[in-house]
């Protein structure tokens, strides 16, 4: 305190937040500088080419046909599972949302080594919206089951038709979800690398790759990067203007009641089979292909030393990847709900942006940057973290911010009040409170960084092997059995940040 | 057992002054409401008293000890002071129980205390091991007044407690929650907006008006003899009309009334209560006026009536044999009536 009677404010927070968002902003300088560095005739050379031209349209075609079919699949699905008399929603529910449990690049990996006929642009569409729909399946859900069914009865008593009801009632309402899927969508086809390179299907991202490994950190590939976050932020900015100043609020306090779902009658049979379909295609195939590669493959070339040593140095890695994104977390989460100042909110954003970075983008830069500003750090396992840290910094900021919510200043005042020290009431509240969702924030993050693969590619020190690593090398070398075993720990890894994403969107039980 | 001093309180944020020089003082075992609009800076009081807010200048004064003044700053751990906030403020992961018992020192954590608290607070036994999110608002609130009083602090206050409950529980909330901060003995700071919770729960009325007493009196002080017609029109409500007074006579369109007060001879704004209206149609009631509006509250009716003059005026009484709208009807006042200068408004 001083003797102003405000708390003095400790600059310590600002100060490492400051220290954060810088360390989230360099793929973006990388970007910046070496493009400014290449001059504008190398620039222009090097952007203005067939090959530029080929890859925008390759990029392009594929995000539009995925997001479409994304929305068809995950809103289609979310309406029959939430609005529907459809028989078992919860097991349609927990079907529909599993495909997320399946890496896209595990998923084209059964397709491909099933038929070679998706190794093309409807297969290509096909394959990553299978992976990818549930992104805007689950947000849909959720927007769906909170949807107060008063407002549609409003509606009806004005007389609007049913049809006329879910078109200007409830789909302007669940609108927001379905941009903000469709968004997702779009970000995670743009930087998705394995997958698309199984599919032999080229965008920006597989060309950065290859430039890399052919070049490496060369301004060929620095210029397709700048292109790649250009797009990233173009898309984020239309998705920000497309939604606009309105707002959804429900006027009036309370939960609202779930509406009556609509009698399918006949068209009921026909429903099942769609999801029948829908879920043999999504989770059928893979697994089929995974099962028969298992007993084929065991046979033959499996190794299970180099099995134990790729997951233990895959635990090891997303353990360190944890703990040091949610620490960093930590400052910039804080200042948000704590001081809630300009320069708060503003470094709070500033982690969000990694949102719009592919990982190939962020592996990129930390290579361009360890080479010039500390070459002996290049390949290390410090700059692996930091690309993870980076990469995965958006989702640990919401939870470790989520979670200090759930700690008001008003419950430590009362603690203070009732004659607590400092540290008694951090023993004692916050910790208690704080800890469940801090541990929930790490666990996505460990998942998530068990599964990734570009970044780890690129910047794992020579002789690491992870999961996903040893999974790329087996199947892009068409040694299929020798990768399904990897492909099952992929997916064990990644079922339970998947149980609770799908129980986050879990629609309510018609009474 | 201490009385609570405030002496020249203040407090801005920025530019804008929240408190502007308070001088309370509440007797040691007395219920104190502070009563005023939301914004006018009684919860600042409140968090000042607490300790968890240092005020810009003016003394905090706990029985003998100085909390608060220009070189001391006792932080709210070492205050007892107990807090009970707006919705209760439960700790969320800990058992009723455990919440009660949080401020003791672990050996005082037993059963016995824990069954004096529950009693005390009224609450049943079966309840210790429930968490707050199984409880209803009513019992959230006691047992954040029971967790309060747990560490026998010598001053508590509490901060519009029952403005999260619905009308029905409030008046009885509220009721239990005086009878066990008597029970304790304990000295309480009330703060509140609501004129009805202010005046029948404390022994002491301070309406605070932007940063300021505008006065502190007994509930029934407060009633009988508000200071300016604006504390008049917000506790107890009524209508002011002009009037002339001669010595303690005034005259007004409603006749010629008494008054005891010694004020000025001249104009005046009359206070007349709505319950100082008769309806009737005997002698006495020599003034007509003509009905406009009969609001129905329970037993009582509430009438709005003209006057000749176009002045309305708002009667209270039983609903038995209520008049009808546009009716004509004759009008006595009873009792006597408050003046004001009349210059005092405008």
């Amino acid at each position: 305190m001083n003797p102003r009677g405000r708390t003095a404010l400790s600059p310590l927070p600002l100060v490492i937040g400051a220290a954060v968002a810088a360390l989230t902003l360099i793929p973006f300088g990388y970007v910046l500088v070496a493009t400014v560095d290449m001059g504008l005739t190398q620039l222009l050379e090097l952007l203005l080419r067939p090959r530029v031209g080929e890859l925008l349209s390759n990029t392009v075609l594929l995000l539009l046909g995925t997001v479409a079919l994304s929305l068809v699949l995950g809103v289609g699905g979310a309406l029959a599972v939430v609005r529907t008399d459809v028989p078992f929603p919860l097991v349609w529910h927990a079907l529909l949302s599993a495909p997320l449990a399946i890496p896209a690049f595990v998923n084209s990996y059964g397709w491909v080594s099933l038929t070679h006929a998706v190794q093309s642009y409807p297969g290509a569409v096909l394959v990553v919206s299978l992976s990818y729909y549930p992104l805007v399946y689950l947000p849909v859900v959720a927007s769906l089951s909170v949807l107060d069914a008063a407002s549609e009865e409003v509606a009806w008593s004005l007389g609007r038709s049913r049809v006329r009801t879910v078109a200007t009632v409830v789909l302007p309402r669940i609108a927001p979800a379905v941009l903000g899927g469709a968004l997702l969508v779009a970000l995670h086809v743009l930087a998705e690398f394995g997958a698309l390179q199984l599919l032999a299907f080229q965008t920006f991202t597989t060309a950065i790759y290859g430039q890399y490994r052919s070049a490496f950190a060369s301004e060929g590939g620095t210029v397709l990067a700048g292109v790649l976050v250009t797009a990233c932020v173009l898309l984020l900015t239309l998705e920000l203007l497309a939604r606009g100043r309105r707002r959804w609020a429900r006027v009036g306090s309370g939960t609202g009641r779930p509406a009556e779902p609509v009698r399918l009658g006949r068209a009921r049979l026909p429903v099942v089979l769609v999801l029948v379909g829908v879920v043999a295609l999504t989770l059928g195939v893979p697994l089929y292909a995974l099962g028969r590669w298992l007993v084929l493959g065991s046979s033959t070339e499996f190794v299970t030393s180099e099995l134990a040593s790729a997951f233990g140095s895959t635990l090891g890695l997303a353990a360190g990847g944890a703990l040091l994104t949610t620490l960093l977390a930590l400052a910039p989460a804080w200042l948000a709900v704590r001081r809630r100042g300009m320069l708060a909110v503003l470094l709070e954003r500033a982690t969000y942006t990694a949102n719009a970075l592919p990982g190939i983008v962020v592996a990129l830069a930390l290579v361009w940057v360890t080479i010039r500003v500390v070459p002996s750090i290049y390949q290390t396992l410090p700059v692996l973290l930091a690309a993870y840290a980076i990469l995965f910094l958006p989702r640990a900021v919401v939870s470790v911010r989520s979670s200090l919510e759930h700690a008001p200043v008003v419950l430590e005042e009362i603690s203070h009040s009732l004659g607590q020290s400092s540290w008694n009431t951090f023993r004692r509240v916050t910790v208690p409170l704080v800890a469940p969702g801090l541990g929930a924030g790490a666990a996505l993050t460990f998942l998530a960084i068990s599964t990734e693969l570009t970044a780890t590619l690129i910047l794992a020190p020579t002789g690491t092997s992870t999961l996903a690593t040893e999974f790329w090398s087996d199947s892009s070398a068409v040694r299929y059995g020798a990768a399904a075993p990897y492909a099952l720990l992929l997916i064990l890894v990644s079922l339970p940040a998947t149980w609770l994403l799908a129980r986050q969107a879990q629609p309510r039980e018609s009474s | 057992m201490s009385d609570v001093r405030i002496e020249g309180l203040t407090k801005s944020y920025g530019a804008a002054p929240v408190l502007q020089g308070l001088d309370l003082h509440v007797a040691a075992g007395s219920i104190t409401s502070v009563l005023g609009p939301s914004g006018c800076g009684k919860s600042t009081l409140l968090r000042i008293v607490a300790g968890f807010v240092r005020p810009d200048a003016g003394c905090v004064r706990v029985g003998d000890r100085v909390v608060d003044d220009a070189s001391t700053h006792v932080p709210a751990q070492r205050r007892g002071v107990g807090y009970v906030p707006q919705e209760g403020a439960l700790f969320p992961h800990l058992t009723v129980g455990q919440n009660i018992l949080f401020g003791l020192p672990r050996l005082c954590r037993t059963a016995t205390r824990l069954d004096e608290m529950l009693e005390l607070a009224e609450l049943p036994q079966d309840l210790a091991r429930r968490y707050p999110h199984e409880l209803s608002g009513g019992q959230q609130q006691r047992v954040a007044l029971a967790r309060a009083l747990a560490p026998r602090p010598v001053v508590v206050l509490l901060d519009e407690p029952f403005s999260s409950l619905d009308t029905t529980l409030r008046v009885s909330a509220g009721r239990s929650v005086a009878r066990v901060l008597r029970h304790a003995g304990a000295t309480a700071i009330l703060v509140t907006h609501d004129q009805g919770e202010a005046l029948s729960l404390s022994d002491e009325v301070a309406v605070m008006r932007a940063g300021r007493f505008v006065q502190v009196a007994a509930p029934g002080t407060l009633y009988n003899r508000p200071a300016d017609p604006a504390i008049a029109l917000s506790v107890g409500g009524g209508t002011l009309l002009p009037g002339t007074v001669t010595g303690h006579r005034v005259r007004t369109e409603l006749g010629e009334l008494s008054t005891s007060q010694v004020s000025g001879d001249g104009e005046a704004l009359v206070l007349v209560r709505p319950e100082q209206l008769d309806l009737g149609s005997s002698p006495f009631h020599a003034i007509s006026a003509r009905v406009r509006d009969v609001d129905y509250h329970g037993a009582q009716i509430v009438v709005v009536l003209a006057l000749p003059s176009g002045h309305t005026v708002t009667a209270r009484g039983p609903a038995t044999a209520p008049p009808a709208i546009g009716d004509e009807v004759g009008i006595r006042v009873l009792g006597e009536v408050r003046t004001y200068p009349a210059a005092e408004v405008s």
